[in-house]
Protein backbone atom coordinates (compact mmCIF):
# COMPACT_ATOMS: atom_id res chain seq x y z
CA UNK A 1 0.00 0.00 0.00
CA UNK A 2 1.52 3.56 -0.56
CA UNK A 3 2.03 6.14 1.27
CA UNK A 4 -0.97 8.61 2.77
CA UNK A 5 -1.03 11.11 0.08
CA UNK A 6 -2.19 13.67 2.00
CA UNK A 7 0.12 16.10 3.92
CA UNK A 8 0.63 15.24 7.37
CA UNK A 9 -0.76 17.69 10.10
CA UNK A 10 2.08 18.81 12.60
CA UNK A 11 0.21 19.48 15.40
CA UNK A 12 -0.76 15.75 16.65
CA UNK A 13 -3.51 16.61 19.06
CA UNK A 14 -5.79 17.58 16.53
CA UNK A 15 -5.81 14.04 14.64
CA UNK A 16 -8.49 11.60 15.87
CA UNK A 17 -9.33 8.37 15.53
CA UNK A 18 -11.62 9.00 12.81
CA UNK A 19 -9.08 9.45 10.22
CA UNK A 20 -8.12 6.40 10.26
CA UNK A 21 -11.23 4.55 9.63
CA UNK A 22 -12.88 7.75 7.50
CA UNK A 23 -13.94 6.40 3.88
CA UNK A 24 -13.31 2.58 4.81
CA UNK A 25 -17.39 2.07 5.58
CA UNK A 26 -19.40 1.65 8.40
CA UNK A 27 -18.50 -0.56 10.85
CA UNK A 28 -20.87 -3.36 12.34
CA UNK A 29 -22.19 -3.66 8.14
CA UNK A 30 -21.62 -3.03 4.95
CA UNK A 31 -22.34 -7.00 3.64
CA UNK A 32 -26.03 -6.39 3.46
CA UNK A 33 -26.49 -5.46 -0.16
CA UNK A 34 -23.84 -8.37 -1.07
CA UNK A 35 -26.14 -10.74 0.51
CA UNK A 36 -29.41 -9.62 -0.47
CA UNK A 37 -27.88 -9.29 -4.14
CA UNK A 38 -27.11 -12.74 -4.15
CA UNK A 39 -30.33 -13.83 -2.14
CA UNK A 40 -32.55 -12.20 -4.44
CA UNK A 41 -30.18 -13.85 -7.74
CA UNK A 42 -31.31 -17.48 -6.40
CA UNK A 43 -34.92 -16.55 -7.03
CA UNK A 44 -34.68 -14.82 -9.88
CA UNK A 45 -32.63 -18.17 -11.34
CA UNK A 46 -36.20 -20.13 -10.64
CA UNK A 47 -38.30 -17.03 -10.87
CA UNK A 48 -36.90 -16.03 -14.22
CA UNK A 49 -36.84 -18.63 -17.15
CA UNK A 50 -40.38 -19.26 -15.59
CA UNK A 51 -41.67 -15.85 -16.19
CA UNK A 52 -40.44 -15.42 -19.16
CA UNK A 53 -41.28 -18.68 -20.85
CA UNK A 54 -44.49 -18.18 -19.61
CA UNK A 55 -45.23 -15.00 -20.76
CA UNK A 56 -44.07 -15.66 -24.09
CA UNK A 57 -45.99 -18.79 -24.93
CA UNK A 58 -49.13 -16.51 -23.81
CA UNK A 59 -47.26 -13.84 -26.40
CA UNK A 60 -48.33 -15.94 -29.37
CA UNK A 61 -52.09 -15.88 -28.43
CA UNK A 62 -51.75 -12.16 -28.44
CA UNK A 63 -52.72 -9.24 -26.08
CA UNK A 64 -55.71 -10.86 -25.15
CA UNK A 65 -53.72 -14.02 -24.29
CA UNK A 66 -50.91 -12.04 -22.14
CA UNK A 67 -53.98 -10.23 -20.37
CA UNK A 68 -55.91 -13.32 -19.97
CA UNK A 69 -52.49 -14.53 -18.05
CA UNK A 70 -51.71 -11.51 -16.25
CA UNK A 71 -55.11 -11.93 -14.62
CA UNK A 72 -55.00 -15.88 -13.46
CA UNK A 73 -53.73 -16.86 -10.27
CA UNK A 74 -50.38 -18.70 -11.55
CA UNK A 75 -49.78 -15.76 -14.02
CA UNK A 76 -50.39 -13.04 -11.33
CA UNK A 77 -48.17 -14.64 -8.67
CA UNK A 78 -45.51 -15.31 -11.12
CA UNK A 79 -45.25 -12.45 -12.34
CA UNK A 80 -45.52 -10.67 -9.03
CA UNK A 81 -42.82 -12.68 -7.63
CA UNK A 82 -40.65 -12.62 -10.54
CA UNK A 83 -40.77 -8.33 -10.51
CA UNK A 84 -40.20 -8.17 -7.13
CA UNK A 85 -37.02 -10.03 -7.06
CA UNK A 86 -35.93 -8.54 -10.07
CA UNK A 87 -36.79 -4.92 -9.01
CA UNK A 88 -34.33 -5.38 -5.45
CA UNK A 89 -31.90 -7.34 -7.65
CA UNK A 90 -32.03 -4.43 -10.48
CA UNK A 91 -31.79 -1.32 -8.06
CA UNK A 92 -28.46 -3.17 -6.29
CA UNK A 93 -27.14 -3.95 -9.66
CA UNK A 94 -27.38 -0.41 -11.11
CA UNK A 95 -26.38 1.42 -7.64
CA UNK A 96 -23.12 -0.61 -8.03
CA UNK A 97 -22.57 0.57 -11.52
CA UNK A 98 -23.64 4.54 -10.28
CA UNK A 99 -20.63 4.42 -7.50
CA UNK A 100 -18.49 3.17 -9.98
CA UNK A 101 -18.71 5.23 -12.58
CA UNK A 102 -20.20 8.48 -11.19
CA UNK A 103 -17.84 10.62 -9.27
CA UNK A 104 -19.77 14.10 -8.37
CA UNK A 105 -20.95 13.74 -5.23
CA UNK A 106 -24.13 15.92 -5.92
CA UNK A 107 -24.60 13.57 -9.27
CA UNK A 108 -23.99 10.29 -7.56
CA UNK A 109 -26.83 10.98 -5.16
CA UNK A 110 -29.09 12.40 -7.48
CA UNK A 111 -28.38 9.02 -9.72
CA UNK A 112 -28.66 6.39 -6.81
CA UNK A 113 -32.23 8.53 -6.21
CA UNK A 114 -33.12 7.82 -9.65
CA UNK A 115 -32.14 4.66 -9.51
CA UNK A 116 -34.38 3.37 -6.16
CA UNK A 117 -37.69 5.69 -7.57
CA UNK A 118 -37.57 4.24 -10.92
CA UNK A 119 -37.48 0.34 -9.72
CA UNK A 120 -39.56 1.16 -7.13
CA UNK A 121 -41.99 2.67 -9.60
CA UNK A 122 -42.02 -0.17 -11.74
CA UNK A 123 -42.87 -2.56 -9.18
CA UNK A 124 -45.62 -0.51 -7.82
CA UNK A 125 -46.97 -0.04 -11.35
CA UNK A 126 -46.55 -3.55 -12.54
CA UNK A 127 -48.16 -4.43 -9.07
CA UNK A 128 -50.76 -2.77 -9.28
CA UNK A 129 -51.33 -3.52 -12.96
CA UNK A 130 -51.59 -7.37 -11.90
CA UNK A 131 -53.73 -6.75 -9.40
CA UNK A 132 -56.51 -5.02 -11.21
CA UNK A 133 -56.10 -7.47 -14.16
CA UNK A 134 -56.53 -10.62 -11.47
CA UNK A 135 -59.17 -8.74 -9.60
CA UNK A 136 -61.11 -6.39 -11.78
CA UNK A 137 -59.80 -7.19 -15.13
CA UNK B 1 -5.38 13.40 -10.35
CA UNK B 2 -5.69 11.69 -7.74
CA UNK B 3 -9.39 11.29 -6.06
CA UNK B 4 -10.19 12.37 -2.18
CA UNK B 5 -10.97 8.56 -1.59
CA UNK B 6 -8.08 7.02 -2.91
CA UNK B 7 -6.22 8.13 -0.16
CA UNK B 8 -3.37 5.20 -1.38
CA UNK B 9 -5.59 2.01 -1.70
CA UNK B 10 -6.13 0.06 -4.80
CA UNK B 11 -8.18 1.53 -7.44
CA UNK B 12 -10.60 -0.36 -9.64
CA UNK B 13 -8.78 -1.94 -12.93
CA UNK B 14 -9.37 0.65 -15.70
CA UNK B 15 -10.19 -1.06 -18.94
CA UNK B 16 -7.43 0.67 -20.88
CA UNK B 17 -4.40 -0.74 -19.43
CA UNK B 18 -5.77 -3.89 -18.81
CA UNK B 19 -4.70 -7.08 -21.01
CA UNK B 20 -7.98 -8.47 -22.39
CA UNK B 21 -8.90 -11.87 -21.26
CA UNK B 22 -11.60 -14.05 -21.27
CA UNK B 23 -13.23 -13.29 -17.58
CA UNK B 24 -12.42 -9.91 -18.14
CA UNK B 25 -14.74 -10.25 -21.11
CA UNK B 26 -17.09 -12.38 -19.00
CA UNK B 27 -17.13 -9.42 -16.29
CA UNK B 28 -17.46 -6.83 -18.50
CA UNK B 29 -20.17 -9.05 -20.30
CA UNK B 30 -22.19 -9.63 -16.65
CA UNK B 31 -22.19 -5.64 -16.45
CA UNK B 32 -23.40 -4.86 -19.89
CA UNK B 33 -26.48 -7.84 -19.84
CA UNK B 34 -27.42 -6.59 -16.13
CA UNK B 35 -27.77 -2.88 -17.50
CA UNK B 36 -29.80 -4.48 -20.90
CA UNK B 37 -31.93 -7.19 -18.15
CA UNK B 38 -32.58 -3.33 -16.47
CA UNK B 39 -33.71 -2.03 -19.63
CA UNK B 40 -35.79 -5.14 -20.66
CA UNK B 41 -37.63 -5.96 -17.52
CA UNK B 42 -38.68 -2.07 -17.30
CA UNK B 43 -40.24 -2.15 -21.22
CA UNK B 44 -41.95 -5.42 -20.06
CA UNK B 45 -42.94 -4.01 -17.36
CA UNK B 46 -44.24 -0.93 -19.34
CA UNK B 47 -46.25 -3.47 -21.59
CA UNK B 48 -47.74 -5.05 -18.82
CA UNK B 49 -49.07 -1.42 -17.58
CA UNK B 50 -50.21 -0.84 -20.62
CA UNK B 51 -52.49 -3.93 -21.11
CA UNK B 52 -54.04 -3.18 -17.40
CA UNK B 53 -54.90 0.46 -18.72
CA UNK B 54 -56.36 -0.72 -21.86
CA UNK B 55 -58.52 -3.45 -20.44
CA UNK B 56 -59.34 -0.65 -17.76
CA UNK B 57 -60.42 1.91 -20.49
CA UNK B 58 -62.80 -0.79 -21.37
CA UNK B 59 -60.97 -1.78 -24.60
CA UNK B 60 -60.68 -5.31 -25.81
CA UNK B 61 -57.21 -6.54 -25.97
CA UNK B 62 -55.51 -5.72 -29.53
CA UNK B 63 -54.60 -8.87 -31.60
CA UNK B 64 -51.16 -10.40 -32.96
CA UNK B 65 -48.42 -8.62 -31.18
CA UNK B 66 -46.12 -6.76 -33.24
CA UNK B 67 -42.37 -7.03 -34.29
CA UNK B 68 -41.26 -5.12 -31.56
CA UNK B 69 -42.45 -6.60 -28.99
CA UNK B 70 -41.02 -9.63 -29.72
CA UNK B 71 -37.94 -8.24 -30.83
CA UNK B 72 -37.75 -6.67 -26.77
CA UNK B 73 -38.29 -10.08 -25.34
CA UNK B 74 -35.92 -11.51 -27.44
CA UNK B 75 -33.14 -9.49 -26.85
CA UNK B 76 -34.16 -9.50 -23.04
CA UNK B 77 -33.79 -13.23 -23.07
CA UNK B 78 -30.74 -13.58 -25.08
CA UNK B 79 -29.49 -10.66 -22.29
CA UNK B 80 -30.74 -12.48 -19.23
CA UNK B 81 -29.09 -16.22 -20.47
CA UNK B 82 -25.55 -15.03 -20.62
CA UNK B 83 -26.41 -13.24 -17.20
CA UNK B 84 -27.82 -15.86 -15.44
CA UNK B 85 -25.07 -18.22 -16.31
CA UNK B 86 -22.58 -16.24 -15.78
CA UNK B 87 -24.06 -15.08 -12.36
CA UNK B 88 -24.33 -18.49 -11.33
CA UNK B 89 -20.45 -19.05 -11.85
CA UNK B 90 -20.27 -15.74 -9.61
CA UNK B 91 -22.00 -17.65 -6.87
CA UNK B 92 -19.76 -20.61 -6.90
CA UNK B 93 -17.04 -17.87 -6.84
CA UNK B 94 -18.53 -16.51 -3.58
CA UNK B 95 -18.00 -19.81 -1.73
CA UNK B 96 -14.32 -19.19 -2.27
CA UNK B 97 -13.99 -22.05 -5.23
CA UNK B 98 -13.52 -21.89 -8.66
CA UNK B 99 -10.17 -18.92 -8.58
CA UNK B 100 -7.64 -20.55 -11.22
CA UNK B 101 -7.41 -18.36 -13.69
CA UNK B 102 -7.06 -20.73 -16.24
CA UNK B 103 -9.82 -22.77 -15.16
CA UNK B 104 -11.68 -19.18 -15.00
CA UNK B 105 -10.90 -18.10 -18.48
CA UNK B 106 -12.29 -22.02 -20.06
CA UNK B 107 -15.58 -21.72 -18.10
CA UNK B 108 -15.52 -17.53 -19.41
CA UNK B 109 -15.01 -19.20 -23.39
CA UNK B 110 -18.21 -22.12 -22.21
CA UNK B 111 -20.27 -19.20 -20.84
CA UNK B 112 -20.19 -17.12 -23.84
CA UNK B 113 -20.51 -20.30 -26.06
CA UNK B 114 -23.31 -22.11 -24.50
CA UNK B 115 -25.12 -17.97 -24.26
CA UNK B 116 -24.06 -17.71 -28.07
CA UNK B 117 -25.69 -20.87 -28.72
CA UNK B 118 -28.63 -20.93 -26.85
CA UNK B 119 -29.19 -16.92 -27.91
CA UNK B 120 -29.60 -18.68 -31.53
CA UNK B 121 -32.40 -21.03 -30.16
CA UNK B 122 -33.95 -18.36 -28.86
CA UNK B 123 -34.26 -16.19 -31.99
CA UNK B 124 -35.94 -19.38 -33.77
CA UNK B 125 -38.21 -19.43 -31.19
CA UNK B 126 -38.95 -15.79 -31.25
CA UNK B 127 -39.43 -15.48 -34.70
CA UNK B 128 -41.24 -18.79 -35.16
CA UNK B 129 -43.66 -17.12 -32.40
CA UNK B 130 -43.85 -13.98 -33.79
CA UNK B 131 -45.30 -15.47 -37.18
CA UNK B 132 -41.92 -14.31 -39.03
CA UNK B 133 -41.01 -18.21 -40.12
Amino acid sequence: MAANPQTPIKVSEYRTPLKRVRYFGAAGHGVEHFIAQKSSALGLIVLLPLFLVSFALNAREGAAGLTAWLGSPAGALVTLAFFTAAAYHMRIGMAAIVVDYVHNRALLYACLLANTFFALALWLSVAFSVLYLAFRG
Amino acid sequence: MTPDWYRGRPMSPHLQVWRWHWTMAASIGHRVTGVGNYLGVSLIGLWIVALAMGRADGGTPAGPLGLLFWAVLYLFSASVTFHIMNGIRHLVWDSGRGFDPDLSSKISVAIFAAAFVLAIGELYLALTWAGVL
